[in-house]
């Protein structure tokens, strides 16, 4: 079933789809597009007038709503999301460097394990800050449902993964 | 001027937008409510024809200014409706609301009535 369909039944599907497309260029929250829709449709049934001639132009509609309901990303929000990635790229960087520096004769080895010890911590830092972290989905829900935030994703877990292939590489081909 | 065309009164469409909100706050005083009764009693009330497009944005400012509860009730056969109902908060601003509005009035109508010679 469509998401117009589920949450506006009696709505003309082409003007819930035009206010839900509207509505996600406004970045107004899942919960609250669902919300709008249930109470457009609840109008049209009791009114008997299209949402067209109730509400107008969808997009319209959408942009009225927008500056009283849309969220943009906080600040902490993005650092959530990019700090992880930033950590773990860092740590993969000192862990490699271990794994090459060992390999040169005379190096300097207790300068490069200082540096992939740190590496690793921040490797293990920067992947339990982005298990902690939402993921960022905000799917359409109508009034009264909840949907629980899921924390599992792979692309968490791509930096440490890849870090381990290549340091394993270097050791083992190198 | 864009005028709204109604049965008896005439008045710019402007003046109905400013003072909506005092309305349907009023309204939600007396009780729970939802969007479409709200239409129907400013309607009856003389205000005219508050197209759904005006009236949601201003319930969903209420809202998020937490001046209403909301609650979903199961409709008798269609679709839920969203009752909303003046809170505490909501109570006091429609206080001071009402308190303003008949100072505006009243210095609106001296404005109006008083004779002015254009000598």
């Amino acid at each position: 079933m469509s998401l117009e369909s589920t949450y506006a039944p009696n709505v003309d599907p082409k003007w819930a789809e035009a206010f839900i497309f509207q509505a996600r260029l406004r970045e107004i929250p899942g919960a609250v597009i669902g919300d709008a829709l249930a109470e457009v449709d609840a109008h049209v049934v009791d009114s008997g007038e299209s949402a067209e001639a109730s509400f107008g132009d969808p997009k319209e509609y959408a942009n009225s709503i927008a500056p009283i309901a849309a969220q943009k990303t906080s600040p902490e929000g993005w650092l959530a999301v990019v700090g992880p990635i930033v950590a773990q790229s860092i740590g993969m960087g000192l862990v490699t460097n271990l794994a090459l520096g060992l390999k040169v004769p005379n190096a300097d080895a207790e300068y490069l394990w200082a540096r992939g010890i740190v590496g690793i911590l921040l490797l293990v830092a920067g992947t339990v800050w982005a298990m902690r972290t939402p993921n960022y989905e905000d799917p359409i829900v109508g009034p009264g449902e909840t949907v629980k935030p899921k924390t599992f994703g792979l692309v968490k877990y791509m930096v440490p993964l890849a870090t381990i292939l290549v340091t394993s590489a270097i050791w083992l081909f190198l | 001027m864009y005028y709204l065309a109604m049965e008896q009164n005439y008045w710019p469409q402007e003046w109905q937008r400013g003072i909506l909100e005092l309305c349907v706050m009023r309204l939600m005083a007396e009780g729970p409510t939802y969007g479409y009764e709200l239409t129907q009693r400013l309607a009856e009330a003389g205000l005219g024809d508050v197209k759904g497009g005006t009236l949601y944005p201003l319930l969903k400012r209420l809202e998020t200014a937490k001046e209403v509860d909301i609650e979903w009730r199961p409709g008798e056969s269609g679709p839920g409706r969203k009752f909303y109902q003046l809170n505490e908060a909501g109570t006091a601003r429609l206080a001071n609301l009402t308190e303003a509005w008949s100072r505006f009035s009243s210095t609106i109508s001296d404005i109006v009535a008083s004779e002015r010679s254009l000598s």
